[in-house]
């Protein structure tokens, strides 16, 4: 019975290949991307869990206990202090990590150098693969462990272990004493090489560092604890009033901690949320799609349910039949996806920028899930058309093609509706993502960062006046400057204060930069003058080397020097005039102008108040260069060139402007890109699945189209009647999605504090999309059977 | 007695005006009986005969099959008697396309749950006896009416039914291909003793048979006894 039900189910499959390979491909399609997103999605879950004791780890956090700001900045020392202090404190260590060019044998390498203490691998599980000694590790101050794929690649073919590497110039070299295994991809940090660290280990609330701090609980201790230990320690050590401590476990921090200190992007849990809502709607569209070719595919076969009951088979033995015809597709299917999502995986990662291999997210759980899911909804897919097939009356379905539409009504009508809704709500979603990063990407944000090449932070000397000047003789080369603003993080310094007798609390940012900035930045002065346009008495306190000025005399010219505010700045110390003398708090000197509100950090937030102080001397920040050429790659290789010759000793990196402030919305793009490639999946299959649905609509309607053909009806009159129902419910379909949305887009869009005004444009763009797809995919297959001979078609009726 | 069908009625109800198919059938028929059912068009026959096969179910009345009440049996009970007892041909042949002629024959067997050894015997009985060997591996699409009619009767023999329902076995079929059907049914009658009912427009079809029972608007007008 089951071979040749089997035999039966492959008979027809071949004898329409053209439905079943459109069935077979929609499943595909629908199947693979919901094991894509499963397997991103867990691989987003995963991190930081290869750690053996990762459920006992806490990053330390600091929050405002009377607002909302969470910070991983706090002073130093606190893990020392609170392994001291609570005995359930078993472990602590601290990370600091930073990204920077070194050298090997001329050979220029971008790594990543972890500066951290000896219980680093208490905590972390990293494994000591060559050399270094577990117990004596980290020991020495210029001992430096390398991982395994930097080893290989500085010291290709042969070992590591007792060579040296510089880290900074004129320092002394590191002895590599051994070798780490790899840090997993899915980990909130990573590091090349690793070094002692020599933080102070004082609680000191002066001073902060940036390093984040961690620590390991004893085995049964629940951080609550922890904490209520630690309220009693306030006091002793000094914490200011309102901060509060707060344990991060470690393995939400990659999905749920978003400070602005962060070691590496974060993910969002909001966006784990987002991608397992479009896997799910992307699944629910296939299996619709397949449960509406089935049951429209039942059509031709009412009459061999009908016979077969006839014969003496049971509704049970129909359904088992089905079922396993079902299964075939989905076994099939399932067979394709796991081979190709082999390569899908990897062009995934590149799309989302994040650099993952099959391997890496290919484990018993992904399989177990994604198979879980398969057959789940296997099992539904199959089972609504098995049911349904199976009750045709056998006395109907004999009388042959009597216009007996199993699931004609409601349910059919409805399913149409809903992979079409869930198709506009997705290409709605993405064309707004799609403007909202448009718009952040052309908005004018006060600076011009076309054409600007920004290094990474530098300490240089008296040699940078040479390189200025050489590099400004340059062809493409239009301006120069260096400062400590550094585009989508920091503008440098923040200073805050309270003036006497005034509760206002400031809050400025302070850019210091040297001349040119404004000039290479392009920054528009809207009152008063420009540093380059300062007066020799305003620039004197900085040329009073060597006249043996006392420190008094020094600080009463500095109170001179000149000082821009951006707008926000100007409104809030209420400046109206400029050339006025600025005494309040950290911020001192004379403002000789006003500055647009150039925007330099992410436009999630509001421009702040910031301060612009002039240092014509400084040698310290970022370089940029502006250039003015039609050849880009060129003139930047020019000054990569003279970079080189003028800094032999100093490493750094040239980066486009525009390009680094695109690193501030890796998750937006991300978004983005899931979206697009999801939105497009699921228009496709839907216009697969109506495909489908019209190839046997229109078989059941020859006749009639046949008839009316006779009666006198057009082309048009036969296309409009096969789409009147189809365009009729792509509408409805888009305009029930409308609300949704519309608040779906809205709370994204309100993430962003610069944003595009929702308009109607998507929602028409989408349901002329949807609209035309339709009428092209109906009118296509219809033609075909609407060219047809009325006298072929009623011959045999 | 075989079939006993007592006060059979069959009607749509649309609007709430009552279109009857069928109304007060009562009649019985017993083992061996070779009945044509005949009537015009719209009488009520083939709903009469799917009622006799229990492929519909009437709207009222008691309908007992050897003994058993059809009617209040459950799906799997009914199906069982089917199985065990009837025989179904059509005047549309309704072979399965999918299937070859051997397979055709094979699947009542099949869900009957009959071993493989005794369908391989069964079918390649039937095929001898219908001289159909040659074409046991072709599709229904490559064979004449009358071979697929063939087919289809030695489908429906083939689970050894006890009685056979044709609904005009011979309305597609040339006349020489219809005396073939007929001239098959009056053996199986005579010679096996096997109970058949028709549907049938032709009194030369009825003429082959023991009993006519003529329907008009849903209502038996005349039963007549040939013998």
């Amino acid at each position: 019975m089951f071979r040749i039900n089997l035999k039966i189910a492959f008979r027809n499959i071949w004898k329409n290949r053209l439905t079943a390979s459109i069935k077979l491909f929609g499943l595909i399609a629908g199947l693979a991307s919901v094991v894509l997103l499963v397997a991103y999605v867990l691989f987003e879950l995963s991190y930081d869990r290869h750690n053996l004791n990762a459920d006992r780890i806490y990053r330390l956090h600091v929050v405002q206990t009377d607002g909302e700001n969470e910070s991983i900045h706090m002073p130093s020392g606190m893990v020392e202090m609170m392994k001291q202090e609570i005995p359930e404190v078993e472990e602590g260590t601290y990370l600091s990590i930073y990204e920077t060019p070194i050298q090997v044998d001329r050979n220029m390498f971008k790594v990543k150098i972890l500066r951290t203490t000896a219980s680093f691998f208490d905590l972390f599980t990293v494994p000591l693969k060559e050399g270094a000694d577990r117990n004596t590790v980290l020991k020495e101050p210029k001992e430096a462990l390398v991982s395994a794929a930097f080893a290989k690649q500085a010291f290709p073919g042969q070992s590591a272990i007792g060579k040296t590497i510089s880290l900074n110039l004129n320092s002394t070299p590191y002895l590599i004493s051994g070798i780490i295994g790899d840090i997993p991809k899915a980990s909130h940090f990573h590091g090349d090489i690793l070094v002692k660290s020599n933080l102070k280990q004082v609680v000191n609330w002066r001073g902060y560092t940036s390093a984040p701090q961690y620590i390991l609980l004893k085995k049964g201790t629940s951080p609550a604890t922890v904490l209520a230990k630690m309220k009693s320690l306030y006091k002793k050590y000094q914490f200011p009033e309102k901060i509060a401590l707060k344990l991060m476990p470690l393995t939400d921090i990659h999905l749920h901690s978003h400070t602005s200190g962060e070691l590496e992007p974060n993910s969002d849990i909001k966006y784990i949320y987002i991608f397992s809502i479009v896997a799910s709607l992307i699944l629910l569209i296939a299996v619709v799609n397949f449960i509406n070719l089935t049951v429209a595919a039942s059509l031709k076969r009412s009459k061999e349910i009908g016979v077969k009951k006839v014969l003496g088979a049971s509704m049970q033995q129909l359904k088992v039949q089905f079922l396993s015809e079902s299964y075939i597709y989905f076994i099939a299917a399932t067979f394709v996806v796991f081979l190709i999502i082999m390569d899908l995986i990897p062009l995934l990662g590149n799309r989302l920028g994040i650099n993952i291999t099959f391997s890496e997210v290919f484990n018993l759980k992904m399989i177990g899930i994604s198979l879980t899911i398969i057959v789940l909804s296997g099992f539904i897919a199959a089972f609504y058309p098995a049911m349904v097939l199976s009750r045709m009356m056998p006395a109907d379905t004999l009388k042959g093609y009597t216009g007996h539409i199993p699931g004609k009504g409601g349910f059919k009508k409805f399913l149409v509706v809903f992979q079409f809704a869930i198709s506009a709500l997705l290409m709605v979603c993405t064309m707004v993502i799609y403007s909202q990063l448009k718009y952040i990407s052309n908005k004018n944000l006060g600076f011009d960062k076309d054409q600007v090449l920004v290094t990474s932070y530098n300490m240089l000397d008296n040699r940078f006046t040479g390189f200025k000047e050489a590099l400004l003789k340059e062809k493409g080369v239009k301006s120069l400057s260096i400062s400590t603003f550094n585009p989508g993080v920091s503008y440098g310094g923040t200073s805050s204060w309270t003036n006497d007798g005034d509760t206002t609390k400031y809050e400025m940012e302070m850019v210091y930069c040297d001349l040119d900035f404004m000039k290479t930045l392009d920054i528009k002065v809207l009152k008063g003058r420009s540093f380059s346009e300062a007066t020799p008495a305003e620039l004197k306190a900085f040329n009073t080397e060597g006249q043996g000025l006392t420190e008094k005399q020094q600080r009463e010219l500095e109170m001179r020097n000149p000082i821009l505010l951006n707008e926000a700045a100007a409104k809030s110390l209420n400046i109206k005039n400029v050339d006025t003398l600025l005494l309040a708090g950290g911020l001192q000197g004379k403002v000789i102008g006003v500055v647009t509100d150039f925007n330099g950090m992410s436009l999630h937030n509001k421009v702040k108040p910031v301060a612009l102080y002039l240092q014509p001397k400084t040698t310290s920040g970022y370089t940029y260069v502006k250039m003015e050429t039609d050849d880009l790659p060129a003139t930047r290789k020019t000054i990569e060139a003279l970079w080189k010759k003028h800094f032999p000793d100093v490493v750094t990196e040239f980066q486009f402007l525009d390009q680094y402030l695109e690193k501030l919305y890796v998750s937006e793009m991300r978004l983005g890109s899931i979206f697009i490639v999801f939105a497009g999946m699921a228009i496709f299959l839907c216009c697969i699945g109506l495909f489908g649905i019209v190839y046997y609509e229109l078989e059941q309607k020859t006749k009639e189209i046949a008839i009316r053909k006779v009666l006198g009806a057009s082309l048009n009159d036969l296309l409009t009647l096969m789409n009147k129902n189809f365009v009729i419910m792509v509408l409805i379909a888009n305009v029930i999605i409308w609300p949704i949305a519309y608040l779906l887009i809205n709370k994204w869009l309100s993430t962003f504090y610069y944003r595009i005004s929702l308009s109607y444009w998507p929602f028409v763009w989408a349901m002329l999309i949807c609209l035309v797809l339709t009428i092209l995919t109906v009118s296509l297959k219809a033609l075909s059977t609407i060219k047809k001979s009325p006298v072929d078609t009623l011959k045999y009726e | 007695m075989m079939i006993e069908l007592k006060n059979i009625e069959k009607y749509y109800a649309n609007k709430g005006v009552k279109s009857y198919i069928l109304r007060h059938i009562t009649t019985s028929i017993k083992q061996g009986e070779f009945v044509s059912i005949m009537g015009p068009s719209g009488a009520g026959k083939s709903t009469l005969l799917n009622i006799l096969g229990m492929l519909e179910e009437p709207t009222y009345g008691d309908y007992e099959f050897m003994g058993e009440n059809v009617l209040s049996l459950n799906e799997r009970k009914r199906i069982d008697l089917y199985r065990s007892h009837i025989g179904f041909v059509f005047q549309a042949y309704h072979l399965i396309d999918e299937m070859t002629v051997a397979e055709n024959i094979e699947a009542p067997l099949l869900y009957k749950k009959i071993g493989s050894a005794e369908r391989k015997s069964r079918v390649a009985d039937i095929l001898d006896r219908f001289s159909m060997v040659a074409k046991r591996d072709l599709f229904p699409n490559q064979l004449s009416g009358g071979q697929q009619q063939l087919v289809g009767i030695a489908r429906a023999l083939v689970a050894q039914p006890s009685i056979i329902l044709a609904d005009e076995p011979t309305g597609n079929l040339q006349s020489v291909q219809a005396i073939q059907i007929m001239e098959l049914f009056k053996r199986l009658n005579e010679e096996e003793g096997m109970t058949i009912i028709q549907v049938t427009h032709s009194e030369i079809n009825a003429g082959y048979g023991s009993r006519i029972l003529h329907l008009l608007d849903g209502i038996i007008k005349e039963d007549v006894n040939l013998k």
